[in-house]
């Protein structure tokens, strides 16, 4: 089973505050992290039927956010409506369902891992058994935000769990895999970005130009396939040439 | 019927913008969108165009673009000097904000340094045609998407137009034009109140409403930092990441305030003293590096009435249909 046994053993889930925020969303807020199945139940709730004038519905740990135009909607109204599709869903239902899952080829060889060494040495461990630490467990994409595309990974193993870098770097290169407190994740597109660098994937996690342009969803399940040098080169090779046939 | 668009010189930031990119939030895209929805509304009204339709925004300075075919453009929002220039380049005559203009093929218009604000648009009959991506015309660098290449504009570049409005240009009193243009030039934005109080000490709104802040440097469409008065915090660090939208005022562990723009990020992990409501989101896109402002604070209601009473205004001032249609 897929779903995480914390939330299924829960029979009564948390009630979130619901609030305005600013004059054009709603922020339904949850004192402590509910887990992904009651964020998802909330999501689908206030998405299907859409709710009159909402544009957009931002998941993250644990805080929803129903963004509307207020000359289409009366703020109050959204408000109420939220209200009444969380008291519908009786306080947001966790049903199972099957997850997609993702498996990103990762190298995690010098170049491509700048921070690799700092991490296993505050771990007391070694570099390969760090990357079969990171490598070794599915991880569950909490929510899409920072860039287009970046998902937030939960379920990184405790020896990884490392501060942001006290200086962010002012690039990072896309594909990078990094880690930082209890998260991992991976930079879409060449941004600043404070999260230590373990490995990089020559898959473009985001692509406008795909029927889904972010290769990671909310919910999916990640795992990480360690990859050398040569595979990611032949990788990074394919899909350049795969992106030109389809044009 | 199309024609192109050349770009001559291109000025700083010049971005294609619509009304922005709704929908695709949860994906980590920023709505994006012109930063003075206002100057773009009545600069696409003007042309006969919908409100949505992609024009240029420009940043702190103008461009110089020629067009291949018959023409008829408005600029709007903050303006510098504008020539309407002969294929030979020989300066015809000036082009004056919110007067739709004609432009004939092989003639070219020059804008110089803007004026009075950050941003000043370049809407045309027709709209830009560039490709939709997800949903929007509207440029987002950080995610590649929108306008061409997802890039600011660069020489050379060529922009498909259309030519064809859904409806016939047309012109408005002087006195309706003085007023459009002073609408987003306001200085005191309009906050509500943010999410996060309990992380903020009891003088940090105080101290929001009450001193006074400078536009800084950094200041472009994902944010605007200000400074000159740090906004008292009780936890010195960072919330769980959490939705955002544009116009809420993070507060960085140090105290400094940054306004979220059209394209900031989605989820932030700064708490948040202060919300500028819908009407004053236009004035933001105006901001310019150095502008001093304030803050006052409002209630839902008022900031309800702002936005209702700023779009009728809008609406007499520059109606979305032409008078004359039945």
């Amino acid at each position: 089973m897929s779903t995480d046994p914390s939330q299924t053993s829960s029979t009564t889930p948390p009630t979130p505050g619901v609030t305005l925020c600013g004059d054009r969303s709603v922020r339904i807020s949850f004192d402590h992290d509910p887990g992904v199945g009651v964020i998802e139940s909330v999501r689908r709730a206030l998405a299907s039927p859409p709710i009159p004038g909402a544009a957009d519905i931002i998941c993250a740990m644990k805080t929803v956010s129903v963004v509307f135009d207020p000359l289409e909607a009366d703020p109050s109204e959204v408000l109420a409506e939220v209200r009444r599709r969380l008291d519908g869903a009786g306080g947001a239902t966790i049903e199972d369902r099957p997850r997609r899952e993702v498996v990103l080829p990762v190298c995690y060889e010098p170049p491509f891992a700048p921070d690799l060494a700092s991490i296993a040495e505050r771990a007391g461990l070694g570099q390969s058994r760090l990357i079969d630490l990171h490598a070794g467990v599915g991880y569950t994409a909490r929510f899409l935000g920072f860039s287009p595309g970046f998902a937030y990974l939960e379920g990184l193993p405790e020896a990884l769990h490392a501060p942001r870098l006290e200086s962010p770097r002012t690039r990072i290169e896309p594909g990078s895999v990094a880690v930082a407190g209890c998260f991992s994740g991976v930079y879409p597109q060449a941004t600043p970005g404070g999260w230590r660098v373990i490995g990089r994937t020559p898959l473009r996690l985001f692509d406008p130009a795909r029927k889904s342009p972010a290769l990671i969803g909310p919910g999916d399940l990640v795992r990480f396939r360690p990859i050398d040098g040569a595979e990611y080169a032949r990788l990074l090779t394919e899909q350049v040439a795969g992106e030109g046939g389809l044009q | 019927m199309s024609g192109q668009l050349r770009i001559i010189r291109p000025g700083p930031c010049s971005l294609v913008q619509d009304l922005g990119r709704p929908g695709s939030a949860h994906l980590g895209v920023a709505r994006s969108g012109a930063a003075d929805t206002l100057s773009l509304r009545a600069g696409n009204r003007l042309v006969g165009n919908e409100d949505n339709a992609a024009a240029i925004e420009m940043t702190l300075a103008g461009l110089h673009a020629s067009f291949d075919t018959d023409s008829t453009v408005c600029l709007s929002g903050a303006g510098g000097d504008a020539l309407l220039l002969d294929a030979h380049a020989k300066a015809m005559r000036r082009v004056k904000l919110l007067e739709p203009t004609r432009i004939g093929a092989g003639e070219s218009l020059r804008i110089g340094p803007l004026k009075g604000g950050a941003r000043g648009y370049l809407c045309i009959a027709g709209g830009v045609c560039t490709a939709t991506e997800l949903g929007s015309r509207s440029t987002h660098a950080a995610s590649g998407i929108g306008g061409l290449g997802g890039r600011a504009l660069d020489t050379g570049d060529c922009l498909p137009i259309g030519t064809d409005a859904a409806r016939p240009a047309r012109r408005i009193a002087p006195q309706a034009r003085e007023r459009l243009l002073a609408m987003p030039l306001c200085r005191e934005l309009r906050v509500t109140p943010g999410p996060h109080a309990e992380l903020f000490d009891q003088d940090a709104m105080e101290t929001l409403v009450s001193e006074a802040f400078r536009v800084s440097r950094a200041a472009d469409r994902v944010g605007v930092r200000l400074e000159g008065t740090k906004i008292p915090t009780l936890d010195p660090g960072a919330i769980d990441s959490e939705p955002m939208l544009a116009g809420a005022i993070q507060v960085t562990p140090d105290g400094t305030p940054i306004i979220l723009m059209p394209d900031g990020p989605t989820t932030g992990g700064y708490p948040v003293i202060g919300v500028v409501i819908g009407a004053d989101l236009p004035a933001l896109g105006q901001l310019r590096p150095g502008d001093e402002i304030r803050f006052s604070a409002v209630d839902l209601e008022a900031a309800l009435e702002a936005l209702r009473s700023q779009r009728e205004e809008l609406d007499t001032l520059c109606p979305p249909d032409a008078p004359d249609r039945p």
